[in-house]
């Protein structure tokens, strides 16, 4: 049985007296498509600001690849090969497009400010290769004629799909996406759905993701996690959610979408 | 067996998130500790000051510390509200005690002070209050008003801006000397406790800064408005769904600071032989927003508490600790003492004495 | 009634505009300079600007009608006359130190009985808010072209000192002689800079557009492009500039280049990384001292080193503390971190200032005798030569820091002033990068205090007040913050337009603080902002693709127009 790339070990995390999350358990292996779902302030996006490093955990552990990372800074983090999209996309609003994406790929770059600042070989070398990936990547999200655009000026559907392009940037191992089809219509979440696993078939990414659309959720998905007020109610395949009845009751029931 | 504390303890231990920055503050803070507590016990140890002498540090400091005390109110209110540093409320402050002195002086030689103290003392505390308000006001709405919803950078720059605009327009108009107020004949006698013999002017003063307070405190926590000042400044938005007019709540509050400063600057002028003049407000202005900091920003009773606190260290601390630590003419070096407060505040405590440290809920 | 309520409002701002003017004595000491010999002088330009913009405004409302403008004047200049008839009567000097007898007698034009000259200052307020209003119906090209004509005539007055060097400068004898008068243009000169201006304005773009083309023609467009042209023929300007300019200018240059140095210092920290210091004095104080303790002839000199054997130590050092004194304050919130370093630029001024440190920098005696600096037997004395070491200074921190803005440690910077949070996920080790841009900064106020001190030969603490560290931000934020034109805009305005008006120098900081208001309200990017999006450019150029150079930008081209 192949290792698991990360899990989530009774992973809680409290502010003051409110448990955002309680006593999660997670497994997410390597080259699958993991979804949490669950209804609003179920705790999803704790658990990844926990994963990320932004919060440190109140009690369990997060291992990657068997190595306690909780608690690690969020630098530290990237540099492992955890890449990040936000809920509501947080790209350097002032910068260019170009700027953006080269902004991903700093866990590649060893450049130092001297070696910048006397023209070093590694630093021409990587100022190279750097802008070689960065157009490539552009290329591969379709953003190749907005590369001198200030990321502010491009459509909402552009941002979100740099703000991926500057995840996957840096060649990360897992990517983490918070409602990546958020305020999109159907044929964009279509499409979103299909770039995910295009994504997956061209690089060996891992992807762990929340999603409030059922229809993302369920074509993507290897596996599903059910969240309810910080606590997991179900885990399993798409088919066994939709079948679980907690679930429905629990959430799908309420907003009555499947 | 683990308390929780403990175990936090030993988490903070488990060196993740322990940086080098951390280690070095960690050594910076037992330094600053350390040498307050040795300067401490060596002058304490050395037995070079009475304790009437002492008590008259303590009691200077008070006084001092109940104007920071009135200025910090300024600072609490606003950045409670608008989560911005009002940099010109030190002007503010300036501008009230400033235009006053004339008319202090003026009731001197009408011979009111003689014969009427309490009530001149009032109207000057009015016609202070009155200016330093309008200037807040017209500060707000010149500096402040038209950058609602931008960084704190960029009102912090204006606020910058008001504040030397204010200082060098007193400076054009009064000149640049120092004004004193008239000695209050009623005031000049001392009070004796013991062994300790405390300044009339000082009680008054602390008297004089606890009353005011006490007004505000009342206004925040007991009236109608005061809940809408709170409820704007635990949040705009909803107070502003809920019918609260925000804007008339923010100029209340620039008007209450401004009221309050302007009192605190004739409060200044009654017990500071020297004077005031165009410069007078601003490094006492970030010596009040120290307090403010220091009390938990906010907090009514936590910028009284600020206040005090600051000012009496400030008093005390050079022939305390400096003394202690063998530093010559100690005295000297008061402010530089209460910047470095300022900044270890900022450095360590930068949620206040009596705030909790709660994480920030962001992303 | 709103237009009423309207008019009332222009009315109240303009007339406290005039009164204010008034009482803090500007209306007075600009009038003692002229700008037209025997016509106009500065101040009765003030007071009457002050019913002309009420005019004018009017104007741009549907008031816009000529008893509307004429009473916008009169309503102005009220309050004004009203306080001059009763500052006749009674004294406002114990209060109001400019409320003079002599301001009275300007305000009423010397004429006698004063009613009377109060009566011929309203009629000529009303006048001038008349032509206001007349100029606010003018063409919108006729106004430009006006403005544009006042403003060069009144600079051209302003700096009369200047252009008259440069001229006799150019040509040997005094042709200034046929321009200026003591100062003040002479009628003749100034009607014909005034049309020529003008004239100049109006048919500029169209002969511009033809010559340009022209011109352009003859270059090289390699050549041209690669902005090596521009570079070089600036260079060739700022080296030729003390010996066209005289030793006094040179001095004022030196200064603006001194402050130029030191902003584009902070420019590292405030402008590239958004880190707001307010302390940057502290290390130009740090730089300042050591050169001083270290190579004065004095009673506090240790060693009697060489300048240029000290230079890089007070660097190091400066570096040093500002290394340091980041450590605590650069995990701190924007505003705090503004506190904090003004705390720490206080704390080192006072200790410098406190008995404690006598017999090391002399307390406030400060330190005397510091050598200027020299090599072998060449001493830099005069200001045209230091004037060589500051441009030489400036050279290598613009290198610097414009060498690391187009870097990877460039992009690390932007990206924590754009959102720190998100910066240190991409993997950005937010903390190190801060204390580098506060370090580096460090550096360069270094260089700047170890220069200031050798060039004035005393330091005392005096020199090291908040300040410096408010005037160097200022000239940052007013050219433009990571703007280099900018900063070298806003030292040319901040530093050496007030060191040319020495006699206005009592308004020089209520002038900034006016002037950084507007700023934030009006032109928050400064006046020159960065246009151009840098991307890594420390790749080899030859390796990268031609395209995007040549290609219109099409993010720029709305604001270029």
């Amino acid at each position: 049985m192949a290792e698991s790339l990360l899990t989530l070990a009774s992973l809680s995390k409290s502010f003051g007296g409110l448990h955002a999350v309680q006593g999660m358990d997670l497994e997410v292996q390597a080259g699958s498509i993991v979804s949490i779902i669950g209804p609003n302030g179920a705790g999803k996006t704790t658990v990844f600001n926990c994963i990320s490093g932004i919060y440190e955990p109140s009690s369990g552990a997060i291992l990657w690849k068997s190595r306690s990372i909780g608690g690690l800074a969020p630098d530290r983090i990237a540099h492992l090969g955890i890449a990040r999209t936000y809920q509501n996309i947080r790209l350097f609003s002032h910068l260019s497009v170009l700027e953006n994406v080269m902004l991903g790929q700093e866990r590649l770059l060893r450049t130092t400010w001297v070696g910048s600042l006397f023209g070093s070989r590694r630093a021409r070398r990587e100022s190279r290769v750097l802008l070689d990936r960065t157009r490539e990547v552009l290329a591969y999200v379709g953003l190749q004629e907005m590369e001198q655009r200030r990321a502010n000026e491009l459509s909402y559907g552009d941002q979100r799909r740099l703000e991926v392009a500057r995840a996957i940037a840096g060649k990360p191992e897992l990517l983490l996406l918070d409602e990546p089809t958020a305020g999109m219509n159907d044929s964009e979440s279509r499409s979103a759905i299909r770039f995910f696993q295009r994504l997956r078939d061209d690089t060996d990414l891992t992807l762990l993701l929340i999603e409030h659309d059922m229809r993302v959720v369920m074509d993507l998905s290897d596996r599903i996690v059910v969240l309810n007020h910080g606590a997991k109610l179900a885990e399993g395949a798409p088919a066994e959610i939709r079948a679980n009845p907690q679930v429905i009751e629990a959430y799908l029931g309420s907003s009555g979408e499947v | 067996m683990t308390f929780p504390w403990t175990s936090r303890i030993l988490r903070r231990l488990s060196l993740y998130r322990l940086s080098w920055i951390d280690v070095i503050l960690g050594l910076l803070r037992v330094g600053v500790v350390g040498a307050i507590a040795i300067g401490a016990f060596n002058t304490i140890a050395s037995g070079k000051y009475t304790l009437a002498q002492w008590g008259s540090l303590v009691s200077t400091g008070i006084a001092q510390g109940s104007v920071y005390a009135l200025i910090a109110l300024g600072y609490t209110l606003v950045y409670g509200i608008l989560r911005m540093i009002n940099f010109a409320h030190g002007e503010v402050f300036m501008s009230g005690a400033f235009a006053t002195v004339f008319f202090a002086i003026w009731t001197q030689r009408q011979g009111w002070l003689e014969s009427n103290p309490y009530l001149t003392i009032l109207a000057w505390l009015l016609a202070a209050a009155a200016v330093s308000t309008s200037v807040a006001l017209l500060v707000e709405r010149v500096a402040y008003r038209p950058l609602r919803g931008q960084s704190r950078l960029v009102t912090l720059i204006s606020a910058i801006g008001a504040s030397f605009f204010l200082q060098y327009t007193a400076r054009s108009l009064f000149g640049s000397g120092f004004i004193s107020y008239p000695d209050v004949p009623i005031l000049t006698e001392r009070i004796v406790l013991g062994p300790f013999y405390i300044p009339q002017i000082q009680a008054a003063v602390l008297v004089m800064a606890l009353i005011l307070m006490g007004l505000l405190y009342w206004l925040v926590e007991r009236t109608k408005i005061g809940r809408a000042v709170r409820a704007v400044s635990e949040n705009m938005e909803v107070a502003r769904l809920m019918g609260i007019d925000t804007e008339r709540i923010i100029m209340l509050t620039f008007a209450l600071g401004g009221t309050l400063a302007g009192a605190a600057g004739v409060v200044n002028g009654l017990y500071k032989p020297q004077g005031v003049n165009f410069f007078m407000g601003f490094f006492p202005g970030i010596k009040a927003f120290t307090a403010a900091v220091l009390g938990g920003i906010g907090s009514v009773p936590g910028a009284l508490l600020g206040g005090l606190l600051l000012g009496v260290f400030e008093s005390v601390g050079p022939n305390l600790v400096l003394d202690g630590l063998g530093i010559p003419a100690a005295n000297q070096l008061k402010d530089a003492l209460a910047y470095m407060m300022l900044v270890f505040i900022l450095i360590f405590r930068p949620q206040g004495i009596m705030g909790e440290k709660i994480e920030e809920e962001k992303a | 009634m709103d237009r009423y309520r309207r008019f009332l409002a222009i009315c109240s701002i303009t007339a406290f505009a005039l009164v204010y003017m008034m009482f803090t004595g500007m209306v007075e000491t600009f009038g003692a300079r002229d700008i037209v010999a025997d016509v106009i002088d500065l101040g009765r330009i003030l007071i009457y600007l002050s019913p002309f913009v009420a005019g004018y405004w009017v104007g741009r409302t549907p008031l816009a009608r000529w008893q509307a403008g004429i009473g916008a004047g009169l309503v102005t200049t009220a309050p004004a006359a009203l306080l001059t008839l009763i500052m006749e009567r009674v004294s406002m000097r114990d209060i109001f130190i400019n409320a003079s007898p002599s301001l009275v007698d300007f305000l009423a034009l010397g004429i006698q009985p004063l009613g009377a000259g109060m009566l011929v200052f309203w009629a000529l307020g009303g006048l001038a808010s008349g032509a206001g209003l007349g100029f606010s119906l003018l063409p919108r090209w006729v106004r430009k072209a006006i403005i544009v004509g006042l403003a060069i005539l009144a600079t051209m007055a302003l700096m009369s000192d200047l252009v008259g060097q440069i001229l006799r400068q150019i040509t040997g004898g005094r042709p200034d002689r046929i321009l200026f008068s003591a100062n003040a243009l002479r009628i003749g000169p100034a009607i014909a800079v005034f049309g020529a201006t003008v004239a100049l304005t109006i048919f500029l773009p169209a002969l511009k557009r033809q010559t340009e083309t022209r011109v352009l023609a003859l270059l090289p467009t390699e050549f041209m492009q690669s902005g090596y042209a521009a570079k070089g023929l600036g260079l060739i300007v700022l080296l030729a500039l003390p010996w066209t300019l005289g030793v006094f200018l040179s001095e004022v240059l030196a200064n603006v280049g001194l402050f130029m140095l030191m902003a584009l210092g902070l420019n590292i920290a405030v402008g590239l990384a958004g880190l707001f210091d307010l302390g940057y004095v502290t290390n130009f104080a740090v730089g300042a001292y050591l050169v001083g303790i270290l190579t004065s002839t004095g009673p506090q000199g240790v060693g009697h080193f060489n300048f240029w054997m000290i230079l890089p130590v007070s660097i190091v050092a400066a570096m040093f503390t500002g290394f340091m004194l980041a450590l605590p304050v650069v995990r701190m919130r924007g505003d705090y971190l503004a506190i904090a370093t003004l705390g720490f630029g206080e704390i080192i001024r006072l200790l410098a200032l406190s008995d404690w440190f006598v017999p090391l920098i002399g307390g406030a005696q400060g330190v005397l005798f510091i050598p200027k600096p020299s090599i072998a037997e060449f001493s830099f004395q005069t200001p045209q030569q230091l004037y060589y070491i500051i441009l030489a200074a400036c050279v290598v921190v613009l290198f610097v820091s414009q060498r690391l803005d187009i870097s990877r440690t460039g992009r690390q910077w932007r990206a924590i002033r754009e959102d720190e949070q998100v910066a240190n996920a991409m993997g950005i080790d937010v903390t190190w990068v801060k204390t580098l841009a506060f370090t580096l900064s460090a550096a360069s106020g270094g260089l700047a205090g170890a220069i200031f001190a050798s060039k004035l030969g005393t330091i005392f603490p005096h020199s090291f007040q908040l300040l410096i560290s408010i005037n160097v931000l200022c000239i940052i934020i007013i050219g433009g913050m990571a703007s280099i034109p900018g900063i070298a805009l806003g030292s040319l305005l901040l530093v050496g337009v007030p060191e040319l008006l020495r006699e206005f120098s009592e308004y020089r900081y209520l002038f900034y603080g006016l002037l950084l208001i507007l700023m934030t309200l009006y032109r928050p990017q400064g006046l020159l902002p960065v246009k151009i999006q840098r991307h890594d450019r420390d790749a080899d150029s030859t390796s990268r693709p031609p395209v995007p150079k040549l290609a219109p930008d099409p993010s720029r081209a709305p604001t270029t127009t």
